[in-house]
């Protein structure tokens, strides 16, 4: 291997750390407020990576097709807890973003975003993808939120297998690539990185950076952590765990618009593609001890050049030997008894 | 005197361990209330079951409404705040974030929420010194001092605590129960949990007893002190003053 090759490898690492950084924020924020170990982070991102596409083409965007009738389904769902309880609201946060998600699915289905402006087809994903959050939440996991750890990853998979199923027939099996965002090279004194590059790690820093400062600068952000670090004592002084699990979710599916985003550009997106992307996003968190966020970023940047260089040495393995490193990872866990964290919940 | 919470026929249940058996209680409102018990005798779980922690059966009635049903978050909302046992806090996080954050339930502007917070920090000198410092690092008085600091911020209407003196140094406890006689003095109602009974009943106007799972009558705290049977059984000898 010559320094042009380890270089390039190493961006090709670095650009694909980045994404599963993203996801394994994301993956881990879900975890600490909800104890779901959200493997259906993947599919945010294909979703986005897809609607981009699909966007850029000037095509209706498939995601109305899921939002639509997830929608649907919430208000649905609420209008029967409405009938059995009469104490429950009909006004409701839960109803609004249904409300305002069909809303966006209708804009986008009937007046698709026309013209090249980036900007326009950016926020076109962002809003299709994150209403989903929540939605999903709502419909699947509220109901089950006290039960334990495994039960409540049964049902993140069920919903996994339920969107990849929807999936194949709305997008096909064909690969989508969008075109790049933004172009060409940058010189940094003999070095050349991609503009791509330095694209994604200005978002990449600007994303962390605004979710560091909403938790640790804000009333609720902090519930959202206060619900991590102590489930009971949040319920006590009255955070909303609904609102709290949505709000999770919400953001985690907003990072997932925005990582599909970010890696439509640079690879063939499959409709199937999510899962391998969250593992990969899971063990970054592991390798982070699935408690700490900048950890959990670094274990996936990590991750990221490891694949990389591992596609290089041995292409056929890059995957094996990626999670192979969960087993010392598992192992230092379970010797030093951090893996229980999160089941203290029980009630 | 009105009728600030009733309770009746509340049971709550571990699996097949029933740890609360077909309670009734009133809390009048503007008084302490104090239930008395041994070790295990099912207090806590009588609370969690009135704060919607554990599962429980039968009604709750608080201000007139029917809240049996509800979720711990709305109860808190109505003014139902506990402070539990185990006291909870965000060990993580500031003294000051903690606080705050007990004024979650609270419709409040930024502004009020500061006003309140300088009340709890006048009441609690030492809070106000420790502020910047992580919950978890307090000693047991400043994390007991806490809870009832971030129960304050929620505007509380019925205050329930559960063995406030619990890991106290001797002259913490007493200069506990003085704030807990404060607060009532400023129309607090408080439903209070103890283990020692003799400090309980005497700052409190009524009083339960309960044993097994199971909760006696209301009885005047006073009455309660002067007879036998209570005497013998949970205040012990009296000590030498
Ligand atoms: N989470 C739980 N699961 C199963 N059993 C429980 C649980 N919590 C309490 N119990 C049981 O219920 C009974 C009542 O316990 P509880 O903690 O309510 O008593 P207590 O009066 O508060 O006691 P203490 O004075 O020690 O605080 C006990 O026998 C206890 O073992
Ligand atoms: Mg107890």
């Amino acid at each position: 291997m010559n320094p042009t090759v380890a270089l390039l490898l190493a961006q090709d690492g670095i650009t694909n750390g980045i994404v599963f950084a993203l996801l394994g924020v994301a993956i881990l924020l879900v975890f600490l407020v909800t104890r779901v170990l959200f493997v259906v982070q993947g599919e945010f991102v294909v979703l986005g990576a897809v609607t981009l596409v699909q966007v850029q083409r000037g095509e209706v965007a498939g995601a109305a097709w899921l939002l639509m009738p997830l929608a649907l389904l919430c208000l649905v769902l609420s209008a029967i807890q409405f009938v059995r309880e009469r104490n429950s609201r009909l006004w409701s946060l839960q109803n609004g973003i249904c409300l305002l998600a069909l809303a966006i699915g209708l804009c986008a289905t009937f007046y698709p975003p026309a013209g090249k402006s980036a900007w326009l087809q950016i926020t076109t994903v962002v809003c299709l993808i994150t209403p989903m959050g929540p939605l999903l939440y709502w419909t699947a996991f509220r109901n089950i939120c006290r039960s334990s750890i495994l039960t409540l990853l049964f049902a993140a998979m069920c919903v996994h297998y339920v969107l990849q199923g929807l999936m194949l027939p709305l997008f096909g099996p064909e690969g989508f690539r969008a075109l790049p965002l933004v172009r060409g090279r940058i010189d940094f004194g003999g070095i050349w990185l991609s503009a791509q590059l330095i694209f994604m790690l200005c978002v990449f820093l600007l994303l962390t950076t605004a979710l560091w400062l909403v938790f640790h600068h804000t009333l609720p952000g902090k519930a959202l952590r206060a619900v991590s670090i102590n489930r009971v004592g949040a319920r006590l002084v009255g955070i909303s765990s609904d609102i709290a699990g949505a709000a999770a979710f919400g953001l985690a599916s907003l990072i997932g618009a925005v990582s599909g985003i970010l890696i439509a550009p640079l690879s063939n997106v499959y409709y199937d593609s999510g899962f391998l992307l969250a593992l990969k996003g899971f063990v970054g968190c592991v390798v982070g001890g699935l408690a700490s966020f900048p950890l959990a970023a670094l274990g996936a940047l990590l991750t990221g050049l490891l694949d990389s260089f591992a596609a290089f040495y041995a292409s056929a393995l890059k995957d094996s030997i990626v999670f192979a490193l969960l087993v010392p990872m598992l192992l230092y866990m379970s010797v030093t008894q951090i893996s229980g964290r999160g089941e203290e919940a029980g009630e | 005197m009105s009728t600030l919470m009733t309770v009746s026929r509340l049971d709550v249940r571990y699996g097949q361990k029933l740890a609360v058996n077909q309670a009734c209680l009133d809390v009048a409102a503007g008084t302490i209330t104090t239930i008395i018990g041994a070790n295990g005798a099912g207090k806590t779980s009588l609370l969690s079951g009135l704060m919607g922690l554990a599962a429980r059966s039968g009604s709750i009635v608080f201000q007139g409404r029917d809240v049996s049903d509800e979720p711990p978050e709305s109860k808190v909302r109505r003014g139902m705040i506990l402070v539990p046992e185990r006291r909870e806090l965000f060990g993580s996080m500031s003294v000051q974030d903690n606080l705050l954050l007990g004024a979650m339930a609270v419709k409040a502007t930024r502004h009020s929420r500061r006003d309140r917070l300088d009340l709890v920090y006048k009441k609690y000198p030492r809070l106000s010194e420790r502020r910047t410092q992580q919950a978890g690092t307090l000693s047991g008085g400043e994390r007991q001092m806490l809870a009832l600091g971030r129960a304050l911020m929620g505007n509380p209407r019925l205050l329930m605590l559960d063995e406030p003196s619990l890991g106290l140094a001797p002259n913490f406890v007493n200069q506990m129960f003085e704030w807990i006689v404060g607060l009532r003095e400023e129309g607090m109602s408080i439903l209070l949990i103890e283990q020692n009974a003799r400090l309980a009943l005497d700052v409190a106007q009524y009083a339960y007893v309960m044993r097994q799972g199971e909760i006696s009558p209301r009885a005047d705290a006073a009455e309660m002190r002067s007879r036998e049977d209570i005497a013998a059984q949970y205040l012990g000898p009296r000590r030498k003053a």
